[in-house]
């Protein structure tokens, strides 16, 4: 009882857009062609699991070798950054540029450069979920100095235990964050890498189903994903919170 | 002391990417597909495709500002009606995080369908728009202090006059805060939108010329967008640093 | 916020202005974790006088005020302010209160601050009682400036005025100058004297200050910690007004005197 009104709480406004969403498409009998009821799409991805689970598993896997390669690179990054002062400086202007490149031109170069392969996929996967984390466990980073005259470095410790004993715990509040949020933008980045690249994977096939009008098949390929990113999202958000409680 | 430092730090930065763009072009690093900056310059400058980009950043403008106000004040509407009813919090703040968790690509192909192609890019860019300002505007209505609170409670204010003349002029800066976050994701927003065969558009002009294999064109498309999403986000900061000067 | 208190008396002109019986106040930290900040407080304040709550910090003096105020609420006993509860009187416009920080909304002006209480009440705005006020506290020509423009006393001169917009039953004052230099804050304490001549009001003011406590007070509830209690009543019969020479005289001397062996006496002996 209790965890169903939790549940109820929690969930409410997501319900009542489903079910508002199926009312209207009931009500005002809305083409089931065009704009199916989410009942419909439920059935749809129930009648022919098959045709979906096999992309659902490589986009998922994608993004997962895009999110441990991307947010471990970029805390290697940061890391660098903060050992070799004044490299920062250097290294904040190009990821924050990156950042504000939009996906579907940044996609072609790469696979231009890179040939359209996996290799590529996940590059582009590395490459959305590096320069967040970059930006973010800097700047956690940030909040010990490099060079202090602290306790620390008057007890004679070297830059390297520095890093170990303060700057490491300084950080891992922030990399819990940049975890929450390439949990996302990873599978963001397989869906559009397999998308332009036409590799195999959720995106590709709601490309086809764009490609043939095929209604059912685009909103239950959608649905998925979106269902994957939210639930990928809302399990780092937990991570995210216990280490806070952990570490804060 | 300190903050010149840094910016100086970000100068050289910038202009180390620079030129780092020009030798990798100019070395031909990665081949044909990474023109150097000059040359991408050259296209941007060009005379005769000025009035190619002014339409393609008038439309892509247009629709990231109806996107900002529509994503934006939605966003901003909902954390307002959060602070009003303390009982809807949980459930609005993981329907946000859903919203946000959605995969733009996953989403665009539905959203065409739906709307049309000149309306998905206002859309798209609404969605992405969204949970930023919600976000921060949760943040903006909780600014107004203890103090203040506890003032208006001693003096007898109803609620309406709480939230009048307390809540909102406190929230103004965290609001203006809001659409800055969300000004360059709703750029991009609109790219991607458009970059699914809407008319005109700067993410039109990525498409065609990553179909036509022009490829500093594509650079120079990519360019534009970036720096459209971050005079967005410079357009907003400076908006926010006059609220903050006015509203604290 | 309706007449629901159980208690509901007529004022009477022979009432006292407050009057609190047996007081306890328990704060929940959370993980069955309770501490108490007041027990067993039973005072009264009469109308018109002028008593301040001393003690040191953690003896609930600021709660004790918040109690009065009707910001909180005790967790045993009873607090009838005027004959009725503290929201009556909240929900009737009679109660002013200035805080240790300044309070004033940033985004409006003096007089704009200092009109607040009449925007609240929604009653028209008294210019003239505006002028009147802003004249009052010595800022006249300051009328418009923004807080951020004035110096911290003169933050809290607005932040008095706007207290004493409606002429409110009752004053309380939580540590107004707290925050302020000992200069600024001797200076505000003589005006503060003046001010409180001139409307006669029945003020509740929350001070660590021996030294500002004496200059305003007609009586000092000296309060202790561990748990926050009152631990005796001082007298001050220190003729009015009292100026700088009052800081001089041998009265002065004997209650400060006094006044430090009790707190002294009132601190525990480990500070922990």
């Amino acid at each position: 009882m209790n965890l169903a009104r939790t549940f109820f709480s929690r969930w409410w406004a997501v319900i009542a857009v489903l079910v508002l969403w199926q009312l209207i498409v009931t009500v005002f009998n809305v083409s089931q062609f065009l704009i199916p009821g989410p009942v419909v799409i439920g059935q749809e991805i129930a009648r022919d699991p098959l045709t979906y689970v096999a992309p659902l598993l490589s986009t998922v896997r994608t993004a997962a070798i895009g999110f441990v390669l991307g947010v471990g690179l970029g805390y290697v990054a940061s890391s660098v950054t903060w050992l070799l002062p004044g490299l920062g400086g250097v290294v904040t202007p190009l990821a924050l540029v990156v950042r504000s490149v939009p996906f579907v031109a940044l996609v072609p170069v790469l696979a231009r450069v890179f040939g359209y392969s996996d290799q590529t996929a996940w590059i582009i996967c590395t490459i959305v979920c590096f320069f967040p984390t970059f930006v973010l466990v800097s700047t956690g980073f940030a909040d010990v100095p490099a060079n202090g005259d602290d306790l620390f470095s008057m007890a004679g410790a070297s830059r390297l235990d520095r890093y170990r004993l303060l700057a490491v715990p300084a950080s891992l509040v922030m990399l819990a964050t940049s975890i929450r949020i390439s949990a996302s933008t990873s599978i963001a980045g397989a869906l559009v890498a397999e998308f332009l690249m036409g590799r195999p994977g959720l995106a590709y096939v709601l490309s086809v189903a764009l490609g043939e009008l095929d209604m059912k098949t685009l909103w239950a390929a959608a649905l998925i994903a979106i269902v994957l990113s939210i639930v990928a999202y809302l399990l780092a958000g937990q991570f995210e919170k216990r280490v806070i409680a952990r570490w804060r | 002391m300190k903050r010149p430092t840094r910016t100086l730090q970000m100068a050289l930065g910038m202009v180390a990417l620079c030129v780092a763009w020009e030798l990798i072009g100019r070395l031909q690093v990665f081949g044909p597909t990474f023109p150097p900056l000059s040359t991408v310059f050259g296209v941007l400058f060009s005379p005769d495709r000025q009035r190619l980009f002014s339409s393609a950043i008038g439309a892509t403008g247009t629709s990231a500002v109806l996107g900002l106000t529509i994503g934006g004040g939605i966003g901003i509407l909902i954390a307002a009606m959060r602070q009003a009813i303390t009982a809807t919090r949980p459930g609005l703040d993981r329907f946000a995080a859903a919203i946000h968790a959605i995969p733009q690509i996953g989403i665009a192909p539905v959203l065409i369908v739906l709307l049309g192609r000149d309306n998905a890019p206002i859309a798209v860019a609404s969605i992405a728009a969204f949970f930023p300002s919600y976000a921060a505007a949760t943040r903006a209505f909780d600014a107004a202090l203890t103090a203040h609170h506890d003032l208006f409670t001693v003096l007898g204010s109803r609620r309406s006059n709480r939230l009048l003349m307390l809540e909102l002029p406190a929230a103004v800066p965290g609001l203006a805060d809001a659409l800055r976050l969300a000004a360059p994701g709703a750029v991009l927003g609109a790219v991607l939108g458009e970059w699914f065969g809407a008319p005109r558009g700067v993410g039109l002009l990525i498409l065609s010329s990553s179909q036509a294999y022009d490829i500093p064109l594509l650079w120079a498309s990519a360019l534009l967008a970036t720096v459209l999403a971050m005079v967005g986000f410079g357009f907003f900061t400076i908006l926010q640093r006059a609220a903050a000067r006015r509203f604290a | 916020m309706t007449n629901s208190h159980p208690i509901q008396v007529a004022a009477t002109l022979d009432q006292p202005a407050i009057s609190l019986a047996n007081i306890g106040k328990e704060f929940n930290l959370g993980r069955r974790r309770v501490v108490t900040a007041l027990t067993g407080v039973t005072a009264t304040i009469e109308r018109g006088e002028f008593v301040a709550l001393l003690g040191p910090s953690g003896c609930g003096k600021s709660t004790l005020l918040r109690i009065i105020s009707g910001l909180e609420k005790p967790t045993s006993g009873t607090a009838l302010v005027e004959g009725s509860s503290p929201e009556q009187l909240i929900s009737d416009h009679r109660l002013g209160f200035a805080f240790q920080e300044h309070a004033l909304l940033p985004w409006a002006t003096v007089s704009e601050n200092i009109a607040i209480p009449f925007r609240l009440a929604r009653r028209p705005i008294d210019r003239a009682r505006v002028s009147e006020l802003v004249a009052l506290v010595g800022l006249a020509g300051f009328e418009s400036a923004r807080p951020k423009q004035l110096s911290g006393g003169m933050r809290q001169r607005v932040a008095i005025a706007r207290s004493l917009a409606l002429a409110p039953d009752l004053l309380l004052l939580d540590e107004p100058f707290g925050a302020l230099d000992e200069i600024t804050r001797r200076r505000l304490n003589f005006e503060l004297a003046r001010i409180w001549a001139e409307t006669g009001v029945t003020t509740v003011m929350v001070t660590h200050s021996v030294d500002e406590a004496l200059l305003l007070a007609d009586r000092i509830i000296v309060m202790a910690t561990n748990p926050g209690r009152i631990e005796t009543e001082v007298m001050v019969d220190l003729p009015r007004p009292r100026t700088a020479e009052t800081l001089g005289s041998a009265r002065f001397g004997e209650l400060a005197t006094e006044l430090i062996r009790l707190l002294d006496h009132s601190e525990p002996s480990d500070e922990s």
